[in-house]
């Protein structure tokens, strides 16, 4: 790695760390001062900056998440030296909690008197949100409980090592394989369900020999246009990224109104009538479409905000030598 | 067990003696920053009159200070293309500096007598 490199990605560690308003301007700042500081270690060395000059300087800089803190100059709720136990007490009671609970409830579908419906599925998720916020919210006072004891305010100063600092991702650049498989399965599912959507089932009749019958619905093979629309919007848009070798901001705000439209779509499926013959199949796969839906439109909008502030990788000071 | 407490004590008197430094800074910076100074430019006045200072403490404190309000900066391009954030008192901190140096003085003065056993 050489000495830019290492700069860009000490500064991009710590800037990814400060909230965004602060974020270019402090970035900006310690780039300069850091190309400052490097310069004149070179000089007094009296040779080039290499990789190990500037992994000494920035350990005396300190470590991103260290030199974060002191810009943020703030005061935790769950202080740095708390947060990661934090997270795995989290991480171990809400799985618990979910797991508990789905047992329970599969254990009163199969053996006791509640019928699997719809309805009772969305209950079970309510309840299962409900009672992991409130999990949550109990932990995260504990915690900050915990965190107002003295000893565990402490400083850590950090072991780490400037090598290891994670690149500079560009959010705007493309990731081919990710474009070119969001190509190719919009692709395959056109192909899918426009050409084999008459998707037959056979099922053993009583009198011996077989029955067929389409699985899908009547009713849901009216949706198939509308798919097909959807899916050859996101082809036509994806190709043209492709071909432009970045996302910008048309392009985004287009990938936004597709994606919305495909919910759209999706939602007259989910609230239609039947999807495949079979009832009981029809309420899983509503449930799975109810919370596809829900899950699409958050991260729609979170990706077009998040592009919104996407800066560009690198810097632009130069680094120079004398 | 006397080794323990020998080390309690050397932690005990770090962790004094860092506060200590922790409250004495401001003044030591703002007392720089009567004229133009930039990050790099200050780190040296400082160290050259035998104030060390960590470059993780004092540039996070340089922002600090001017989001009270106490200094105002100013970004410039120098000559060899590289851009430079200077910060100097603002009229607010020059105000403080006078106020905070008077105390220092007579902070200064009272801890030397006490310091002393004054026995008047």
């Amino acid at each position: 790695m050489n000495a830019r490199e290492m700069i860009d990605r000490y500064t991009n560690e710590v800037a990814r760390q400060l909230p965004p308003r602060a974020r270019d301007d402090i970035r900006r700042e310690l780039d300069s001062l850091l190309a400052e500081a490097l310069e004149r270690q070179a000089e007094k060395a009296g040779r080039e900056p290499d990789e190990a000059m500037v992994a000494a300087m920035l350990k005396e800089f300190g470590s991103p998440a260290e030199m974060a803190a002191q810009y943020r100059g703030d005061e935790y709720l769950i202080g740095p030296v708390l947060f990661p136990t934090f997270k795995t007490v989290v991480t171990i009671a809400l799985t618990a909690l979910a797991t508990a609970q789905l047992v329970i409830f599969g254990a009163q579908a199969l053996f006791g008197d509640t019928p699997l419906t719809i309805t009772s599925l969305w209950e079970l998720l309510s309840t299962m949100i409900t009672s992991a916020l409130t999990a949550f919210v109990i932990i995260v006072v504990i915690f900050a409980v915990m965190e107002r004891v003295p000893a565990n305010q402490l400083p850590k100063k950090e072991a780490w090592d400037p090598r290891s600092l994670p690149p500079v991702k560009d959010p705007n650049r493309i990731a081919p394989v990710d474009l070119v498989l969001g190509i190719v399965f919009p692709l395959l599912a056109i192909i899918l369900f426009n050409r084999y959507a008459y998707w037959i089932v056979d099922i053993d009749v009583p009198e011996g020999g077989y029955q067929f019958f389409p699985l899908l619905h009547e009713n849901f093979l009216n949706f198939v246009p509308w798919l097909t629309v959807s899916w050859g919007l996101e082809i036509v848009l994806r190709s043209l990224v492709l071909a432009q070798g970045r996302w910008n901001f048309v392009t985004r705000v287009a990938q936004f109104l597709v994606e919305l439209f495909s919910l759209y779509v999706i939602y007259l499926i989910y609230s239609g009538g039947p999807i495949t013959f079979n009832s009981g199949i029809d309420i899983l796969l509503r449930f799975g479409l109810g919370i596809a839906i829900v899950v699409g439109l958050i991260s729609a909008v979170v990706t077009l905000v998040k592009s919104m502030f996407a800066r560009s990788g690198g810097s632009d000071v130069a680094l120079r030598m004398a | 067990m006397w080794r323990m407490i020998k080390d309690d004590a050397q932690a005990a008197y770090e962790n004094l003696a860092l506060e200590l430094r922790r409250g004495v800074l401001v003044l030591a910076v703002l007392s720089q920053l009567r004229g133009e100074q930039y990050g790099y430019s200050l780190k040296q006045r400082l160290d050259e009159h035998g104030l060390e200072i960590n470059e993780g403490t004092l540039y996070p404190l340089l922002r600090r200070l001017e989001s009270q309000g106490l200094l105002k900066s100013d970004w410039r391009m120098e000559e060899g293309g590289r851009p430079r954030r200077y910060y100097e008192l603002s009229p607010t901190g020059v105000a403080l500096l006078e106020q905070l140096s008077r105390d220092w003085y007579e902070l200064g003065n009272v801890i030397g007598k006490l310091l002393e056993g004054d026995e008047s």
